[in-house]
């Protein structure tokens, strides 16, 4: 008995070994990682980003590839931790054939890990996170891409909305962290260059706080006429939810950062947002799309997720964002005609134009220029009736 | 009383006050007496002695350790109030959102987190110190103390990290002492993970330092319960010193889970219980037993003196007695105590003795009826038990008893049996060697011939054998034959009893029985129909040969197994379920897939009942299999071939929609540059030529937006409007197509509204009521060669805001005849195939208008006569807004040399002089563009993007953009967003030119800041509408 044991023990080794010898002969796939907030209860934009990752990652395996190997998606949760990220990050850097990293949608786990990034010399692909400082860091080269929002942006055309419904004067509520910061910065210098935009008072809240109404109510009784409001999704319900109990004369428009359409804000706010007039900043949204593009995504997205009704796509920014961004991504690795990432950091900056699904790109980014997309694609929209996130048509 | 005594005599000469004790208590019973006695007494005042200095210890013990106690008591409770204040200061600092956005943000961390705690310290009176750490054990901020630590390597953090519950360790510091170290998660407000960690610290010593001196104490130690050795101690290291107390109390009690460990208190004190009073206790108690000694001693001997005389007297009598053996012997009375018991108890041991010799006797008689009487009933059973024959043997195998019933049996008689004959001879020898050979035990050759039969017939056995016997007249008979051997006394083999019943009835039946059950069997076997039966837990308990067959398995893998097993894994689920709905409807008929031996699947209808005993309870289920694989494959063929028809139907429509609109952008070219050329000056014969080119490409376009409309209408996507318009402009445009037509063609052409009907300011869709309409004047004026055709408009209802319309086209030409109805609204199809050749169309117009008009909540009637004409007619209901006046628009022939321009120059009016960009990259577009403005007293600039229009109009002033939608380099609603963007252009009217006609286009252009929209291929008057609407000169 014993005897047979040996024999079988011996034969399992000269299998494993066999095996092993044969995997590390043939190339395995190409991984794009996600590092994003997978763990967060109730938020839907790593999964979105997810989604347009993998519809992208189909197309291109369908037709060969990259460089004869597969794409493959592979992803790790870190709840929008920072200290998780870099754990993830360091831990994904370890093999080779990771290329690249898609970050989530909260900015602090991006701006806290930059000079690890760059320590491991990853590319960072950002279809989400907004804040400025991530892309306008000191690092050179720049390890960091965004094809996304950026705050800068939002605050202008959320301002902008204010000053549309007739608020001059307006209040800001933000987050204490990098994103908050960089928000409040952004709305700042628009008013520094606008002499009939005010900013009547900034009022800050923490992550974890479960009241938001001191806030707001100090900033409407300052005289806002507007509130600014940079949150995500678990705050705004909070928002929106202490604002459908005040007496209507107190409910002010909410004009929102996008944060809040990256978790489930509309099933639990629905109620609120009958009586709270609410607004947010996105970049693009498939209701109306005929282009070709549009189409192949939401078939592709149908094999995905299961759903190709333009109104039913969650989180939609992040579909078309980490959509397009591996596409580009695959075009810099076979630009480059090799995986290794200071390679493909370098043909990332050096792009041709490429017609993707958010916009054409006559040069996605430069080494001047880290961000794919421009002010022109940042639009106010609304929820609908069906929870659909509606361009706003702003001129009448 | 002897034998120690001697051995005790050789060491008794070297002490002669014993040996004089000895000689002394020897001359008297009475000396002895008082000797023991007196040594007694000094047992028990020791004893006593004893006793009261135990008690007085103990009670002295009791009160110091009650005072220790106390102390230790209030020991703990200094120590577990500090901790408590460390335990609620951190768990509140952890929940404090201040510190959980400091995990997400360094730059917040050093503003608010960092400072604060730099200079944070706990009000307790020991050192102490805190850091706030993230997962990786990074110190993230803390105090400036040197006790902020995140001792990330404790098993205690990887704890917290793991189960979110708050951990304690005692760790040591640098400089020796222990901290109590508390390991607090900060839970992440939106994940409710646990994503760093407030370590806590303070120093225990700086705790118990104060304590020895405070509570008057010599030392204090903090131990780990069941542990030896001190965790912490205080004062000169006493703990093993006698003559001190200790006492010892658990540190939180009553809440054990805030220590790591359990944790004991401990203090000592010097002082002992009964220091000092020992020594007068002891004197007092030895001279009060020496004075019990002497005088317990004296009165014994006293008493003893008095007892000896009684005793003496009575040990003569007994002396007596032995010599004589009389019993009848007089025995002194005494009357009282241990003596006079002693006379009466030899009284009544004689008497007791002379009794029982006479019971004896009387005894034997009655035991010997007993038996004679058991004999003979059991001599009657065995007569009376006819059926049976009992016979008995002794040990060599005689036979010793025959029973009525053998005698019946075997025909032999009792008398010629007994004592001759042995049981073998009843038996068949082939038999009896037969089962001789199947015996377990191997033959031996010395057995005498009695054991090889009890062998045989298997003695003592539980169950009967059954044998053949032979009859006295020769017949056999079989029997089932049982032998038990006869034992005395339960011990010795006395004989052996044989009991045999005659089984031959018995056999016939069984016989029968089988026989009956192999033709079921077979009949069950070999039907065509697969059978299974199940327990009640669901197990087979039978199956039929189809059913093996069925399923690939042998009868024997089946039988035991749960049915269970065999379903699909999907279904498994669902198995208990159904089973138990089975059991107690009783009936079960249900469409299963089971899994066959191969691997496959096999498809079936199991219809099932249950059958139940007399008093209703489960006893087995009889189920009839039928195979339906076959029916099963075909609706999935069938299923799968109407899907793959609803994609290619679906792949059509888009196809067709996609191809329109391909051809939308060059039919542009044709239509306007026609209309162009029939401006210029030209031949006649050319401007015919360019006529039918214009009304080729106008028909072109028809079948287009035709197909368009019919591809929409097939996939559902057609949306019908709901806005304000005004009937008399679609009657208007309606007269304007057809008029001249008719009257081409002959025809007196007629449009008739009812005086009563509201015209203005109805709600509907106008351009697809227009659409119907021109599609059925269309057809009329198609099929009719003489007399008129009519357009009849009236209003049936209206109320409450609602009106009902009802319009009728009405011809005179070849008519439809009834059976031709019926096809008249299948697409691609006319009322004669016959017609398509003569009258050319697309045979789409009446199933679209159909379509459409079930889109608005109508349908078309048909009357018709063949050969007099038809009418076609439908209601419509709409909502009304406010009534307004109605207003015309005229329109002239512009196919005139010049016409086009007089006409669009007139209708431009104010326009003239306006300057226009256009931004457009199809340079025959531009062409046509810029000339329609030109002809209308505009001026044009041309941009070949939006990314050059830009720039024209930042350099140049405008008063209009005309702007189309897919450009390259920089698109058409790209550019609108830009120009939005600034205050400058705020105003501007862009207005859309492009081939996309759908709603959504139409939507993307106005969220992009467009302000209207014209369709390509451009028609020049809308085109000069649309600017006279938004260009304010």
């Amino acid at each position: 008995m014993l005897h047979f044991k040996q024999m079988m023990s011996r034969r399992c080794v000269a299998v494993l070994l066999l095996w092993s010898a044969v995997a590390a002969a043939a190339p395995g796939n190409i991984k794009i990682a996600i590092d994003a907030e997978f763990g967060v209860p109730d938020s839907t934009s790593a999964q979105a980003i997810q989604n347009g990752a993998q519809v992208a990652v189909n197309e291109i395996n369908a037709t060969g590839g990259v460089l004869g190997r597969n794409l493959e998606v592979i992803i790790r949760d870190n709840r929008g931790v920072p200290a998780r990220s870099l754990n993830n990050l360091r831990e994904l850097a370890a093999d080779p054939d990771v290329v690249a990293v898609l970050c989530g949608r909260f900015s602090p786990a991006v701006v806290e890990t930059l000079p690890e990034i760059h320590r491991l010399k990853m590319p960072l692909l950002d279809p989400w996170a907004a804040a400025d400082p991530i892309i306008d860091n000191s690092y050179a080269p720049n390890y960091v891409f965004r094809l996304s929002l950026r705050d800068a942006w939002a605050l202008a055309v959320m301002l902008r909305k204010a000053n549309q419904i007739g608020a001059h004067k307006v209040g800001i509520l933000l987050p204490n962290t990098a994103w908050g910061r960089s928000s409040l910065k952004a709305a700042e210098d628009i008013e520094s260059h606008d002499a009939q935009l005010k900013i009547v008072g900034s009022q800050w809240y923490n992550s974890g706080d479960t009241s938001l109404l001191q806030q707001y109510q100090t900033l409407r009784q300052a005289g806002a006429g507007a509130l600014i409001f940079i949150a995500n999704d678990r705050e705004a319900n909070i928002m929106l939810r202490e604002m459908a109990e005040l007496p209507k004369e107190q409910r002010l428009p909410v004009v929102a950062h996008w944060g809040l359409t990256g978790g489930s804000f509309y099933d639990k706010s629905a109620a609120a947002l009958k009586k709270v007039d609410l607004s947010v900043v996105q970049t693009y949204s498939f209701i109306g799309k005929r282009d070709p593009v549009a189409r192949r995504v939401l078939a592709g997205l149908k094999a995905v997720s299961g759903n190709d009704d333009p109104r039913k796509v969650v989180s939609p920014v992040g579909v078309a964002h980490s959509y397009d961004l591996v596409h580009l991504l695959a075009i810099a690795i076979k630009q480059a005609k090799r995986t290794d990432r200071e390679a493909i950091q370098r043909a990332l900056e050096s792009l041709g134009s490429y017609q993707g699904l958010v916009r054409r790109y006559d040069q996605p980014f430069t080494p001047k220029r880290h961000e794919a997309l421009s002010i022109n694609q940042v639009y106010m929209a609304r929820f609908a009736d069906d929870g659909a996130i509606e361009p706003h048509i702003g001129v009448q | 009383m002897m034998a120690p005594l001697n051995r005790t005599s050789v060491s008794s000469d070297y002490f002669p006050v014993l040996t004089a004790f000895r000689q002394w208590r020897r001359r008297s019973l009475a000396n002895t007496v008082a000797l023991q006695a007196s040594v007694i007494a000094i047992g028990s005042g020791l004893l006593v002695a004893l006793i009261s200095l135990i008690v007085l210890y103990w009670s002295q013990s009791l009160a110091l350790q009650d005072q220790m106690r106390e102390k230790a008591i209030r020991l703990t409770e200094r120590v577990e109030r500090t901790i408590n204040v460390a335990e609620s200061a951190s768990a509140d600092l952890a929940k404090n959102t201040i510190f959980i956005s400091a995990l997400l943000d360094s730059e917040g961390r050093n503003v608010y987190v960092e400072p604060f705690l730099k200079n944070f310290t706990l009000p307790i009176p020991a050192a102490n110190g805190i850091a706030l750490c993230d997962i990786n054990g990074v110190r993230l901020a803390g105090t400036l103390a040197g006790m902020s630590d995140c001792h990330a390597d404790s098993p205690q953090f990887a704890q917290v990290l793991h189960d979110g519950k708050t951990a304690r360790a005692l760790l040591p510091l640098s400089n020796g002492h222990l901290a109590w170290t508390i390991f607090q998660g900060v839970a992440y407000s939106y994940s409710g993970t646990i994503e760093g960690i407030v370590v806590t610290q303070l120093d225990l010593h700086d705790i118990f330092a104060a304590i020895p001196s405070d509570l008057d104490l010599e030392h204090v130690a903090l131990v780990r319960s069941g542990v030896a050795g001190d965790l912490i101690h205080i004062g000169p290291l006493a703990a093993a010193d006698s003559g001190m107390v200790s006492s010892r109390r658990l540190l939180f009690k009553h809440s054990a889970s805030v220590t790591p460990f359990p944790l004991e208190v401990v203090i000592w004190s010097h002082r002992s219980p009964m220091s000092g009073a020992l020594l007068p206790l002891l004197t007092s108690y030895g001279v009060g037993i020496l004075a019990l000694f002497l005088g317990v001693m004296i009165g014994t001997r006293r008493i003893s003196l008095r007892l000896i005389e009684p005793l003496a007297r009575l040990t003569e009598i007994t002396r007596e007695i032995a010599a004589t053996g009389n019993m009848e012997v007089e025995i002194p009375l005494v009357e009282h105590g241990e003596l006079g018991q002693l006379s009466s108890a030899f009284l009544t041991l004689v008497n007791a003795v002379r009794h029982s010799e006479e019971n004896l006797e009387s005894q034997v008689v009655m035991r010997t009826r007993q038996l004679q009487a058991a004999e003979a009933s059991l001599r009657s059973v065995f007569d009376a038990a006819s059926g049976m024959a009992i016979i008995a043997m002794d040990t060599a195998g005689r036979i010793t008893l025959f029973n009525p019933g053998a005698e019946r049996i075997l025909g032999y008689q009792a008398v010629d049996v007994i004592g001759n004959m042995t049981l073998s001879q009843f038996h068949l020898t082939d038999e009896l060697s037969a089962g001789e050979a199947m015996s377990a035990e191997p033959a031996v050759h010395d057995v005498t011939e009695l054991e090889r039969l009890l062998a045989c017939l298997g003695v003592d056995e539980s169950s009967a054998k059954e044998w053949t016997w032979l009859r006295k007249d020769g017949s056999n008979l079989a029997v089932s034959v049982a032998v038990t051997s006869i034992r005395n006394g339960g011990v010795d083999v006395s004989g052996y009893l044989c009991i045999a019943e005659d089984v031959t009835d018995r056999r016939a039946a069984e016989t029968k029985l089988r026989e009956s059950e192999l033709r079921f069997r077979g009949l069950f076997e070999n039907t065509p129909v697969a059978y299974l039966s199940l327990d009640i837990t669901g197990r087979y308990i039978d199956v039929n040969q189809q059913l093996c067959d069925m399923l690939g398995y042998s009868r024997n893998e089946l039988i035991g197994r749960s049915f269970e097993e065999f379903w699909i894994d999907d279904l498994k689920p669902v198995f208990t379920e159904k089973f138990d709905e089975f059991k107690s409807s009783g009936h079960m008929s249900i469409e299963l897939a089971l899994k066959m031996k191969n691997g496959s699947v096999v498809n079936v209808l199991l219809n099932g009942r249950i059958q139940r005993d007399p008093d209703g309870s489960f006893v087995k289920t009889h189920c009839v299999l039928a195979d339906i694989s076959d029916r099963k494959r075909m609706e999935d063929a069938i299923l799968k071939s109407k899907e793959q028809a609803e994609a290619m139907a679906h792949a059509k429509s888009e196809f067709l929609a996609n191809m329109s609109h391909e051809i939308r952008t060059p039919m542009n070219g044709i239509i306007g540059l026609t209309q162009l050329a029939l401006n210029q000056q030209s031949s006649p014969e050319l401007r015919d030529y360019l006529s039918k080119i214009s009304s080729s490409s106008q028909s072109l376009l028809g079948i287009l937006n035709d197909i368009l409309d019919f591809s929409k209408l097939d996939a559902g996507r057609m949306t019908v409007e709901h806005s304000p318009f005004d009937l008399d402009e679609v009657l208007d445009n309606l007269r304007n197509l057809f008029e001249q037509r008719a009257h081409a063609k002959g025809l007196d052409f007629l449009i008739d509204v009812s005086g009563d009907t509201p015209r203005s300011n109805l709600i509907g869709d106008a351009m697809r009521l227009q659409q119907i309409l021109s599609n059925l004047l269309g057809n009329a004026i198609k099929f009719t060669e003489i007399g008129q055709i009519a357009l009849k408009v009236g209003a049936s209802e209206f109320h409450a805001g609602q009106l009902k319309l009802r319009f009728a086209v009405t011809d005179t030409g070849i008519g439809i005849s009834a059976e031709e109805q019926q096809r008249l609204f299948q697409p691609f199809s006319q009322a004669d195939s016959s017609i398509t050749r003569r009258f050319g169309g697309t045979g789409l117009g009446l199933a679209i208008s159909r379509d459409l008009l079930a889109l608005m909540g109508g349908d078309i009637a048909i009357e018709s006569t063949p050969g007099q004409g038809s009418t076609f007619s439908f209601e419509l209901l709409l909502d009304m807004g406010v009534q307004e006046p109605a207003r015309t628009v005229r329109r002239r022939g512009a196919s005139e040399e010049g016409g086009l321009k007089t006409e669009l120059h007139a209708q431009a009016g104010l326009l003239h002089g306006a300057r226009i960009l256009v931004a457009e990259d199809n340079s025959i577009n531009q062409q046509i563009v810029k000339e329609f403005l030109k002809l209308s007293g505009m001026n044009a600039v041309i941009a070949n993007n939006g990314q050059d229009a830009i720039a024209l109009l930042l350099s140049q002033p405008f008063d209009a953009v005309l702007m189309d939608v897919s450009m390259p380099v920089m698109d058409g609603l790209e550019a609108t967003r830009q120009l939005r963007r600034q205050p400058v252009f705020e105003h501007l009217p862009i207005i859309a030119l492009t081939a996309g006609v759908t709603e959504e286009e139409r939507e993307n252009c106005l969220a992009s800041g467009m302000n209207d929209f014209i369709a390509k291929p451009i028609n020049p008057e809308q085109l000069i509408n649309t600017l006279l609407r938004w260009v304010k000169l």
